[in-house]
């Protein structure tokens, strides 16, 4: 590494190198029966340099290509992007260093273990339902990552990750039915029955079919489509969304925008949050940053260039990630991302929401709402997994339904109660919602 | 290289085993707005190996060519492991052996258009969206080429280099008016044609269009609509609606779905004709050889509007009976190959535009692609540009429109199918297993569903 930055501060002014290298095992069973077992050892290497205020960008997953990989940064350097930021150098305080991101207990897991968990789950789906495709899924795996810069900068960070999954398809006649569950965090801890007990009473629930007409309906959104809800949000409090005019909330912080019992942070230094890390992929520290508190509009997230163009202070959410998803990918150029969506609860029990709302839908999951007009506040999908209230239970499933809600007035005027129970799912902690008139489309 | 895989795979302990070798270029430039973004130049390089013990499989990716014997052993130890708690299910349909090196032979050949030529292209295009009118706001341009040279090894004795070469983009034009934000589109891809970037002005200025215009209009009222779908998200519903329920690891573990997906069994009206192929070539989804070393075909799904075939790896084929379809395809050597589609087709039709148009009352006009997503039986497109068809007319612009249907009903549904098929390549790409985006296509003509889900306000 330090070979790189050598040679690349001979031919440029400054530089950065970013060094990915890790390991993960995955355990996969579909169909009812132990599949694949998949491990892979990854290594890559990302430079920056920096020549005439201008960036050049190249990346190599080759061991020894030094002189290739500065050739080819210092060939795009003339094309560049116009570097208007400075590399960090900042040391991280004690509360970041103690932040846990290496957990034993991951690191050791035998590979049988997990096969015999998974024996068991299937064992325990079967009991209930011979005819449901049981799919479950474990992975662990460990990742290194180094960032050194021409400032003077080098850390480095080791961290475990670990993901479980476990869920089934159920066939009868010509209806479908997916129910699924799946939790990930740096440490091996899942609650593995409970979690195959809760796929169990979602199937046994939703196997009926309940009609539902199209029109206005109350809505309790669960932590899975609360993350599907909150989009809008994430999308238009990315900084470089903001600085370049595609989010519409450039100049709008202070800005009082939803309901004051809203509040979510960024937190990169979440306890188990898979995107938990001590430093950005750019070696900027990381942090919580409020993004929204009691409805206003507060802090944009920033890696070093989004936070240089509306002069701000970087905020320690420059990564380098794959299109979709949390994944770390060393071709990937630094760009503002968010690290773990933390959102405030309320004071409500789930059950009581329940209660409260009467009748009602429950809505779990949705798909296609990636492919709405995210940054006009626009979630549209299908309600893959919906549930019909009635006195406040679970009657049944409701299918071939469209909902669409506006994000950004749902949350300001139509918000009616936060659960106080909240859900990690990931680099998620979300509570249920519950809103009132949303717009269900059926068939029929 | 060469005898040295063929040496481990020869030597691994296992009913069957590969090696997959690849190595690749990827220059990537995107802007944002008048700045440049990024301009990157990337080499990937890395393999994997995957073992069949008494039908359990084992995988293991990596970056470090070295140690391959080790590390086929590890794959062949997980195996074995799998092998102890399966009863030996999977069987491999069987393939001739194919030694064969496949080279790229572009019309214009991005490795030859250098970097400068290819940002002041795009530079163009920028221009023309940041000044096309002051509602539109900022740009979003994004280009990639890809050039990756992969080998295939199997303990069977196929051998094959294979050439690939990918490209593709969008040049999005977005608007913005107080809180509102709008945005067109128009995206490229190919897989041996530079060209296809070029002289694209209109259809920039186009996308500027709609983005404007989209500004001004109303959202549709949720419900069931008659639908005519153009070419583009038509190509989109051919993938989403039946495409993936069509790939063989959905079906061939599940007796329930093989009843329902039974060979024979009617979907559609006799007008209706899926495709999926590999051999087009010039579209992202063309392939001579996919991740197995399987020749690709023309593999029809429907035909008359009854099911005919499905899109099989070998070992999805082999539990079947079925013939193996060259659908196995990985993302890069990160992956183990999966049944995937290729370019995906409804096959062009009779009906003029203006007999799909004339007794409409109410309907939705829906074009150009946002994208789509399918879990089971259900699954949504979401145009990126819509009307209202009104009395027999195209009549006022609608934004926001998402489409949903459930391929046990939507199918019977068309009940017209367009005679001005399109085959029109994006620069995205299809998401399945964590391998995204895999270079697809699709195609077909404009095409008129009956009792479509459009989601809306009330």
């Amino acid at each position: 590494m330090e070979n790189i930055l050598k040679k690349a501060i001979k031919v440029g002014e400054h530089a950065e190198v970013f060094q990915l290298s890790g390991s993960s095992t995955q355990v996969n069973f579909e169909n009812g029966r132990l599949k694949k077992i998949d491990s892979s050892e990854n290594f890559g290497t990302a430079l920056r340099i920096i020549r005439g205020g201008k960036i050049g960008f190249a990346t190599t997953t080759k061991q020894n290509d030094v002189d290739d990989l500065v050739r080819r940064a210092m060939d795009v350097v003339e094309f560049g992007g116009e570097c208007r930021f400075e590399l960090p150098f900042e040391e991280c305080g004690e509360d970041v260093k103690s932040v846990p991101l290496f957990s034993e207990r991951t690191a050791d897991i035998p590979t049988e273990k997990m096969v015999e968990s998974g024996l068991e789950i299937i064992r325990r789906i079967h009991g209930y339902e011979r005819q449901i495709q049981v799919f479950c899924g474990f992975t662990v795996g460990q990742t290194e990552v180094a960032t050194a810069n021409s400032a003077g900068l080098k850390c480095e960070y080791k961290k475990t990750g670990a993901g479980f999954g476990v869920g089934g398809r159920l066939i009868e006649g010509k209806n479908m039915l997916t129910c699924f569950e799946s939790r990930a965090g740096i440490d091996f801890d899942f609650d593995i029955q409970g979690l195959t007990e809760k796929v169990i009473e979602d199937f046994d629930v939703a196997r009926k079919n309940v009609p539902a007409a199209s029109g206005e309906y109350p809505v309790i959104l669960t932590p899975h489509a609360v993350s599907d809800l909150l989009m809008p949000i994430i999308v238009c409090s990315n900084g470089r969304a903001v600085a370049k005019g595609i989010s519409p909330w450039r100049g709008r912080l202070g800005e009082e925008m939803f309901d004051p019992r809203l509040t979510i942070h960024d937190d990169g230094l979440l306890e188990n949050g898979t995107a938990t890390a001590h430093f950005d992929d750019e070696g900027v520290v990381m942090q919580k940053t409020t993004v929204i508190e009691k409805g206003v509009l507060k802090n944009f997230i920033h890696d070093l260039d989004s936070a240089a163009a509306l002069g701000a202070r970087p905020t320690g959410n420059g990564l380098r990630n794959k299109r979709m998803g949390n994944i770390k990918d060393v071709a990937a150029p630094p760009a503002p991302s968010s690290t773990n969506v933390v959102m405030e609860p309320g004071d409500m029990a789930v059950d009581e929401m329940l209660k409260n709302m009467g009748d009602g839908i429950l809505v779990d999951r949705l798909i296609g709402t990636m492919m709405s007009n995210l940054y006009g506040g626009v979630v549209g999908g299908n309600v893959l997994l919906g549930y019909k209230i009635e006195g406040g239970k679970r009657v049944g499933r409701i299918k071939d339904a469209m909902m669409s809600v506006n994000a950004f007035s749902a949350l300001k005027d139509n918000l009616v109660a936060l659960s106080r129970e909240r859900i990690q799912l990931g680099s998620f902690v979300l509570p249920y919602i519950r809103l009132k008139n949303v717009n269900i489309a059926t068939r029929g | 290289m060469k005898d040295m895989l063929k040496s481990i795979v020869a030597g691994a302990k296992a009913d069957y085993a590969e090696i997959r070798v690849e190595d690749s270029r990827l220059t990537q430039i995107s802007y944002k707005g008048k700045t440049l973004e990024n301009i990157s130049e990337s080499a990937d390089s890395g393999g994997c190996v995957r073992a069949l013990v008494r039908g359990g499989w084992g995988f293991v990716s990596f970056n470090r060519l070295d140690e391959l014997e080790r590390k086929m052993n590890q794959a062949v130890e997980q195996a074995t492991l799998i092998s102890h708690h399966v009863d030996g299910g999977t069987k491999l349909a069987p393939v001739a052996r194919v030694q064969d090196r496949v080279v790229v032979s572009p019309k214009m050949d991005p490795r030859k258009v250098s970097l400068k030529e290819k940002k002041e292209i795009l530079e163009g295009y920028n221009d023309i969206v940041l000044s096309y009118n002051s509602r539109i706001n900022t740009s979003v341009i994004n280009y990639f080429d890809k050039f990756s040279r992969i080998t295939l090894v199997t303990s069977e004795g196929t051998c094959i280099e294979q050439e690939k070469l990918d490209l593709g983009g969008g040049v999005v034009a977005v608007a913005n008016d107080g809180g509102e934000t709008q945005m067109g589109r128009f995206s490229f891809g190919s897989s041996d044609d530079f060209g296809v970037l070029l002289g694209k002005e209109e259809k920039v200025k186009q996308a500027c269009r709609t983005a404007v215009d989209m500004l001004d209009a109303g959202s549709v009222k949720g419900g069931e609509y008659t639908a005519i779908v153009d070419p583009l998200l038509a190509g989109v519903f051919a993938h989403e609606a039946f495409g993936h329920l069509s790939e063989g690891d959905n079906v061939y573990e599940d007796a329930n779905l093989q009843k329902l997906m039974q060979l024979g069994e009617t979907y559609g009206s006799d007008i209706l004709n899926i495709y999926d192929t590999g051999r087009d070539t010039g579209y992202r989804g063309y392939l001579k050889y996919d991740d197995e070393g399987v020749p690709t075909e023309k593999t029809y799904l429907i035909r008359k509007g009854k099911l005919v075939g499905r899109l099989h790896s070998r070992e999805t084929a082999g539990v079947m009976g079925e013939k193996p379809t060259g659908n196995a395809r990985a993302i890069s050597y990160r992956f183990a190959p999966i049944c995937r589609m290729r370019n995906t087709c409804i096959e062009c039709g009779e009906a003029s535009f203006e007999d799909m148009l004339k007794d409409i009352k109410l309907g939705v006009y829906a074009k150009d692609s946002y994208g789509g997503q399918t879990s089971g039986e259900m699954f949504t497109f979401s145009a990126g540009e819509a009307y209202m068809i009104r009395e027999g007319k195209i009549a006022e612009l609608v934004k926001n429109v998402t489409l949903s249907g459930n391929v046990f009903h939507t199918l019977r549904n068309i009940d017209m199918i367009g005679n001005d098929f399109k085959v029109e390549d994006s620069g995205g790409g299809c998401g399945k297993g964590g391998q995204m985006p895999l270079p697809v296509s699709h195609g077909s003509p404009h095409i008129r569903i009956r009792k479509v889900i459009v989601g809306g306000r009330k």
